[in-house]
Formats: structure tokens, sequence, C-alpha cells
């Protein structure tokens, strides 16, 4: 069997144009990572120690009970690398600490692949709001983003209406609905840390709840975006990620707001999967409703001001998924294509298969499509001068497409 | 695409063949020599980076942190400087760092090394920037290693005259609690 760093250094062969830290990412997403005990204690120390409490909250049973987990991982060119720590990986790569060198190192086996770091511990971390709620279960936070959840659960999961390859929410330690006073005072506090952040992400689990539908979830995301935005003089870097809008809602949002940014996730791009994997998303909106809206949202937040993301690999699990990665590759280009002449960024993220999601645990599409799929979705928007300034390797993290926009023009 | 440039942008392509899948291994640095640091003491100490295609910049904030390696602010990445700093570090091209203090011209030959976004280097560099001018902003710094001592050639030197510090990008990169976002500045 090919070894992790045999396939990378292939990879970075048969795509020189590409950068090998992004490939190193993919690799990484796609294999896995483990902490060895050297590392996870290293990362109980006060520069990395993240909280005990996440907003997304989902289960992971390899975790030990008594360590927290860290932030994600940073690689030399600042790459940002989402790992499921605690996830049952087949063959994952290994994260050491090195106390000589005083540096993680990430590791095949005994051969070192690269020095890495993780994500430093943001210094609002441990304190509190004037209600006593950790305001680490208020905010998330990434290199340079700072995420909050406005409603800790999904209403698509009534009924089994959930995307399938969801996993969100399931860790059973969400707090429903977010207090605003809270949000403010994280926020407040999250921006007495020089530089720490320059941006802010809202998202939340669907509510489609109040009449008309959505009109609850929507009146929350305002007051949410108020309560952040009392810390500023007008707009700020923002994006929220929620279900497609109607333009006479994104309207609303954004003159109430001051909001920059909007991201309603497809999440499958193939009409008929969509109907099948997203069945919630389907019912209460619809897959050709939801391209519209997200196409009119650009006419509210301005071109590549709109994200959507596909979950890349979901398209092709079973049952009902693509035959061949090359019917899935096409099919996403040509979303990608669709959007691009549109003004809307339309992005891929790495499909990792939870048990505890519908779709269950399955085998991903090999290494090879994410890169093809990655490359082929950078060139698509490149040729339309689309640049993701609010989804790229520094404010997300989760996109390996738009972490190869930063040598563009 | 003229010949010439056809012939360039080959070389590129074979330069980055050779390159790839060595760029993410882990070496030790070598420290920077003495006369460097002697340089970098220098109060009107110019500091240059002369990057592989031949384009030189000037980073004023270039220093050694810690007598060892030496790091820079970025005030914006989205520029051809921050282009070429992260070409360089993606693809394994080493830059030329020139100090010159008006007496003494040396050049080194050093390996653009890690991009720091968050964490003890970024934040020192970023507190240098804003100590400087409360509202500067810094979108990262970068830790330069030692490779070796790099001869200046006629054509490097020349090149100093038209260096310019970093361009601007189009849409100012601020961090979320620069002034300019809370009503404390004119802009």
């Amino acid at each position: 069997m090919q070894g992790k760093r045999a396939e990378w250094e292939k990879a970075c062969r048969e795509y020189p144009d590409l950068s090998p830290f992004v490939l190193l990412k993919m690799s990484m997403v796609w294999h896995g990572a483990v902490l060895t005990e050297a590392a996870l204690d290293r990362l109980q120390e006060p520069d990395y120690c993240f909280g005990k409490l996440e907003p997304f909250g989902i289960s992971f049973g390899g975790r030990p009970a008594d360590k927290v987990m860290p932030g994600g991982i940073l690689l030399r060119d600042a790459t940002f690398v989402y790992i499921n720590y605690g996830e049952n990986y087949r063959d994952p790569y290994q994260i050491d600490w090195d106390a000589g060198r005083g540096e993680f190192l990430l590791k095949e086996g005994e051969d070192v692949i690269d020095t890495v770091d993780f994500v430093p511990r943001p210094q609002f971390f441990g304190k509190t709001t004037s209600r006593g709620t950790p305001m680490e279960a208020v905010a998330e936070a990434r290199a340079q983003k700072l995420i909050l959840t406005a409603y800790q659960k999904c209403r698509l999961w009534e009924g089994g209406k959930q995307c399938h390859f969801c996993a969100f929410f399931t860790g059973g330690h969400s707090l429903g609905e977010v207090d605003c006073e809270d949000v403010y005072e994280t926020v407040r506090e999250a921006l007495k840390e020089p530089g720490r952040f320059s941006e802010i992400y809202l998202s939340g689990g669907t509510d489609f709840g109040g009449e008309p539908p959505f009109s609850r979830e929507v009146e929350r995301y305002i007051r949410v975006l108020q309560a952040i935005g009392r810390n500023f003089s007008g707009r700020f870097s923002s994006q929220l990620m929620a279900p497609a809008y109607s333009r006479k809602v994104l309207e609303h949002i954004y003159k109430e707001t001051g909001l920059t940014s909007y991201c309603p996730n497809i999440e499958i791009w193939d009409k008929k999967l969509f109907q099948k994997l997203c069945p919630g998303k389907e019912q209460w909106i619809g897959h050709d409703e939801w391209v519209r809206r997200t196409v009119d949202a650009v006419e509210v937040f301005g071109r590549g001001k709109v994200c959507t993301q596909v979950v890349a690999g979901a398209e092709l699990a079973g049952p009902w998924g693509f035959e061949t990665v090359d019917e899935a590759l096409k099919s996403n280009l040509e979303g990608c294509e669709f959007f691009a002449k549109n003004g809307v960024i339309f992005l891929s993220t790495i499909w990792r298969p939870h048990r505890a999601s519908r779709l269950g645990y399955q085998p991903m599409p090999p290494l090879d499509y994410y890169i093809r799929l990655a490359k082929g979705l950078h060139e698509i928007r490149k040729s339309y001068g689309l640049l993701s300034t609010n989804d790229d390797y520094k404010h997300c993290g989760n996109h390996p497409d738009s972490d190869l926009e930063r040598l563009d023009v | 695409m003229t010949e010439r440039n056809e012939g360039q942008a080959q070389r590129g392509q074979e330069q980055r063949k050779q390159s790839q899948g060595k760029q993410c291994q882990k070496k030790q640095p070598r420290l920077l020599p003495p006369s460097a640091l002697e340089l970098l003491k220098a109060p009107d100490c110019r500091k240059y980076i002369r990057f592989a295609d031949g384009k030189t910049v000037l980073f004023p904030s270039l220093s050694s942190p810690d007598g060892q390696i030496l790091a820079l602010a970025l005030e914006e990445e989205h520029t051809e400087a921050g282009r070429a700093l992260l070409d360089a570090l993606w693809f394994s091209h080493p830059v030329c760092v020139i100090l010159d203090d008006g007496n003494r011209i040396q050049g080194y030959r050093m390996e653009v090394y890690r991009c720091h976004i968050a964490g003890p280097l970024f934040l020192k560099k970023l507190l240098e920037v804003r100590a400087e001018d409360p509202e500067k902003d810094m979108a990262s710094a970068w830790e330069l290693h030692f490779l070796e001592e790099e001869e200046l050639t006629k054509e490097k030197r020349a090149a100093l005259l038209g260096a310019a510090p970093a361009d601007r990008a189009e849409i100012p990169e601020w961090h979320l609690d620069h002034p300019a976002l809370h009503g404390q500045t004119g802009r």
C-alpha cells in the first residue's frame, strides 16, 4: 500500500502548480490525524488550551474525557486544517510534540513530514458573561475568524429531515437559542485581543418556525447581528451562513444589520441528489428556489459577497450517489460555472463521513477527486475574476479551492 | 505569450516540479550570521527582499526577534508583495535579503519559512506596526530562515535603486479591532 508521504509527493508531482501545503491539507483531512499523548498534553497548556464546550457540538467517541481538544491545525503557510479529533481513522497521520525543538511535528510513523502549529487559545476563553455564560460556549475561534452560533440545534432533524451527511448538535451539550447580551459581551471581549479576528461568522441550525416560515429565525439573526454590531460604528466584516432567503428578507437583514456577506449552502448541486440528501431543505425551500434566491442575493450583498458550499463527496455516497468521480466532478463544475456567471462563489468542503449522520460511515471518494475538484473550482472562479475574501484560507479554511486563490490577482 | 515568456514559464514549471514534495519537509534553521545582526542594529539600515523573479521590495519592518530568524510585517496580503512571499514559501523559491546601512551592504540567501496569522510572533510584529501608527494594521507576519551569505551582483545592486515599499491592496485589510471600525479615526 502506498504511504501517505508517497501519495502526497505523487500529487505534488502531478499537480506542480498547486500549493504543496494545500495538497497536504487535503491529504490530512482525507486520512485524518491523531494526537500523541505528548502533543495532547502540550495542548492542555494555557497558550493552546481550547474550551470544553463547542457550539456545533458534534459527538465523537474517541476523545479522552479528561483532556480538552485543541483548535484547528495551521500549516507553515497558515493553511488551516480542520480535523475531527477523536474520529476512528483507518490510517491517520500522527501529530507529536517535540519538546527539544519546541514544535509540533506532523508524522507518518517515524517519518517527519513537517512542523505544524495549532490555532492559539483566544483570550476570551475561560471568561464568563455577566449572565454567567462561559464565553467559549457562545463563540468558537479559528486563527482569524470568530464563529457564533445563533441557534444550537437544527429543526430539520424533526421527523428525520436533516441533511444526510450532517452530525451537528449530536453531542448533547447545545444551548438552543443564544442570548444577545452574551453575544455582545463575548464579541466585545474578543475584540480586546489585538489583531486576533478579522471576520465574524454567524450561523446556526435551521429553524423554520414562524409565519411566514423562517421568520422566527430571520428575526433571531437580526437580533444577534445587531448585538454584535453594537461593538462597531458601521458595517463589519461578517458572514451569515443561513438558508436561502428571499431577496426581500435579505434586504431587510442587510438594512437592519452590519452584515457584509451571505452564504446559503446548497450542500449538493445535483437537483435529484439534493432532494434525496437534503430532504428538509427541499421541503421548506426546494432546489430551484434555493438556487434562484442565492443568485438574487448578489443584488443585495454584491458580486463575490455571496457564497454557497457543497459537501463534496456526499454526492458520491451510497445508495443514491453518482457512480463515478467523473460524473460527480462534471456536476460540481457545472454548478460552479453557473454560479460564477452570476457572481456567486461556489465552494467545496471535504465530506468526512460520520457515524452519527444518516449516511453513516462509508468510504470517501479518492483523494485525487478532491484535488481535481479544488483545482477545477478555483480555475472557474478565477476565470470570472471572483475572489473569496470572506471564505478564504484565513476567514474560513474549510475550502481547499479558496486556499488556492492566494496567488490570484 | 512571447518566446521569452514561454521560456520563463517552462523554467518556472520545471523549478516547481523539482521543489514539490520537498517543500514541507522539516529541517533545523541555520542561525543568522553576526554581520546581519550588526547591520540590523544600524538605525538607518535599509532592508530589502529580492524575490526569485527579480522584484525587489523594501521591508522596513524586517528584524530579528530572537537573533536567529528574520521576521517582517506584511500590511496587506492581496498585493504583489504578499503574492511574492507566498510564492517563495509555496514553491521553495529562496529570496535574497539585502541589508544596507549606508557604509556596508550585504546579501543573505533566505528561505521564506512560515506565515503567521495568529500567535506570539504575529502579535509581536503587529504591536510593532501599531506602535508606529495606531491606524496601521498588518495582515500577516513572515518568518525567514538563513541559508547562506549571497554575493551581490551589479544587477542586484542596481535593482535596489528602483525598490519601493510593499504595494497596497485595493481594499484595506483591517482586523476587527482597527480604530476605523469603531469610529475612532477620520478614515
